[in-house]
């Protein structure tokens, strides 16, 4: 396979292999970004070109200094995060004061089983504003800081956002593992 | 409360980290114009200073192959010693200072036309003249003294045998149409010629990725043939067009086909495979078929991957253990025809440029010599350009009829598919043969 320096360089001279080489190297990672991100596939679908897109216009200003699939993501993931600040007005979140926290500490157990595809179902089920927090923090590993200024909200905000999030996730894995236990039982 | 949820964290971060989505076709088939047109500024500059380049070269040789063959046709100087005199004309000699003549070396023009001389004479900067354009009067007697003294340029002298200086700017000239022009009656050829070509190309992915899709690659059986018209310029020169049909190929090693896939396919989407080659990404469009990578890494890409569908526990019937790729062409060629040797035997040097229009395009497997289709080459381009470099070799049957006999050598100015990416451009070597006839 070729080295993603050549095929870098190869976007940057118009070479059409290499771009299609690059696409179809980190689309499937990407894109897998983009359903974390969106409610639904055709705005994954839009994240990811639109991410592609800009990947493909700011390839000149990658110093090859970090890692080339740590900026690629970071350029979905803002992209995923402009879609949804164009978007945001449309939902309305519940208030965080309404929404009960679970006493009970999750189970390691409630998590067994569970696949990748199921978790991704999981967290699109969440309401956009959580759901974004949630993946910032949880999975990019942004500080609430950093939160705040990307999604233009107080730290308090994305503090509430996130147990929120985290409370709706507990809950839904607890229904997934459920139904899937009684599956299996018969 | 932080680490109360730093569990539930870390089981969504580990089982997302990796996790890989196939994205649907057409997000690359909308995102693919998109890059295409950012690049189309570019692309298009290139082509325009690469066609600039061949208009410029094409005329180039065209002025020099005029300017030889007219040198050719006057190769002697027509001047004899008779009909020049040493300078011993007393009103020459009388208005110029003595050292601006050599009285050994320089001759003034003399009226010869009643002696039967030839018309033409050569003089240094090889503008042909006709003594009937030459004011003679102002060298025998009309020439004031300002007029020849005016630099040592002006100096009118013969250096018989070799060459003739003569200031132009004194003389009413006019540049001749080239000799030799050819027979009024037989400017037009009408001509059928078919080859089989050798069809490759300049290869310099320079990858590894790219080397190795490029070396599991192997020409097909190519051939070209048509009708070509040409008209002679003159005795030398023809201009020549006409209508050709190609076809050229090539054959990708490393990926089995099989048929009967049909039965077990509940996929959705207008493809299932997609092939990386040098000329383009191959997108099957035979529900029925199946392919199996058995060569290099990631050259197909599908969403029927083997933990989806198990090729060996299906009933699937072995096709090929290759793809073909085929182009057809319908070339129209405008070419220069250089005239060296003109005998019962002539000899031609043959260039020039030629658009081709892509009429067909297929992928398929060889099944028992027949072809099973497998889909088509994506985003090849419509129109491509070529330049092409031959000999013509020419044995004149009679004073109509010839057999022709052209080896060419063809390079194409961009590549058969914009999009493929690759920087190589093919080309090919056919001798044509066939016979012409003129009228």
């Amino acid at each position: 396979m070729p080295e993603i320096k050549n095929i870098i360089n190869g976007c940057l001279k118009g070479n059409r292999r290499d771009q299609e080489l690059l696409y179809r190297r980190h689309a499937p990672k990407l894109y897998a970004v983009c359903v974390q991100y969106s409610g639904n596939d055709e705005e994954a679908r839009d994240i990811l070109q639109d991410g592609f897109i800009k990947i493909f216009e700011n390839l000149i200003h990658y110093k090859h200094e970090g890692s080339f699939e740590g900026w690629i993501r970071r350029i979905m993931v803002n992209t995923a995060l402009e879609k949804y600040r164009s978007k945001h007005n449309l939902y309305r979140v519940d208030d965080i004061d309404q929404i009960p926290e679970l006493d009970a500490e999750p189970d390691s157990e409630d998590y067994a089983g569970l696949e990748a595809v199921d978790l991704l179902g999981i967290i699109r089920e969440l309401p956009p504003k959580y759901r974004v927090v949630f993946n910032l923090f949880a999975i990019e590993g942004y500080s609430h800081k950093e939160i705040s200024r990307m999604m233009n909200i107080s730290e308090g905000t994305s503090k509430s956002n996130l147990s929120r999030a985290r409370v709706i996730l507990q809950r839904r894995v607890g229904s997934y593992t459920g139904i899937k236990k009684s599956i299996s039982n018969g | 409360m932080d680490d109360r949820w730093s569990n539930i964290d870390l089981v969504f971060r580990n089982g997302l980290k990796n996790y890989e989505v196939l994205p649907p076709p057409e997000v690359w088939n909308n995102l693919r114009p998109v890059i295409r047109r950012k690049q189309k500024p570019y692309m298009v500059l290139r082509a325009a200073a690469t066609v600039a380049v061949v208009l410029s070269l094409s005329f180039l040789a065209y002025r020099w192959s005029r300017e030889i063959s007219t040198g050719l046709e006057n190769s002697v100087v027509s001047l004899n010693e008779e009909s020049v005199a040493p300078v011993t004309n007393p009103v020459i000699s009388g208005l110029l200072p003595e050292n601006r003549i050599n009285n050994n070396n320089s001759y003034v023009y003399k009226d010869t036309r009643e002696e039967d001389q030839p018309e033409d004479i050569i003089i240094q900067d090889n503008i042909i003249l006709t003594t009937s354009n030459i004011t003679y009067p102002s060298v025998s007697g009309g020439l004031s003294l300002d007029e020849i003294t005016r630099s040592s340029s002006d100096l009118l002298s013969v250096n018989y045998p070799h060459a003739v200086t003569v200031n132009t700017d004194d003389f009413d000239t006019r540049i001749l149409p080239a000799t030799g022009t050819g027979n009024e009656v037989d400017r037009w050829t009408i001509a059928a010629l078919v080859a089989p070509t050798y069809y490759t190309s300049f290869r310099s992915g320079s990858d590894e990725f790219s080397r190795e899709m490029m070396q599991s690659e192997q020409p097909l059986f190519s051939y070209s043939g048509g009708v070509a018209l040409a008209y002679k310029i003159n005795k030398r020169i023809s201009i020549q067009s006409g209508l050709y049909f190609s076809s050229v190929g090539q054959m990708v090693g490393g990926i089995t086909s099989f048929s009967g896939f049909k039965n077990y396919d509940n996929t959705k989407g207008d493809h299932n495979f997609e092939v990386l080659t040098s000329n383009g990404t191959v997108f099957t469009n035979n529900a029925d078929v199946f392919l199996l990578n058995t060569g290099m890494d990631s050259r197909i890409q599908t969403k029927i991957t083997n933990d989806v569908f198990d090729p060996l526990k299906a009933n699937l019937e072995y096709l090929d253990n290759s793809l073909r790729q085929n182009f057809s062409y319908l070339e129209v060629p405008l070419v220069v025809k250089y005239k060296v040797i003109d005998k019962t035997f002539d000899f031609n040097l043959i260039g020039g440029v030629s658009s081709n229009l892509l009429v067909n395009n297929s992928v398929y497997a060889s099944v028992d010599g027949g072809r099973y289709q497998v889909g088509k080459t994506q985003g090849m381009n419509a129109i491509t350009f070529s330049s092409s470099l031959g000999m013509g070799m020419e044995y004149n049957v009679n004073s109509n009829l010839s057999l022709n006999l052209e080896p060419t050598f063809r390079y194409y100015l961009n590549p058969f598919n914009e999009f493929s990416g690759l920087k190589f451009h093919p080309y090919s070597f056919g001798i044509f043969s066939g016979l012409s006839f003129k009228f």
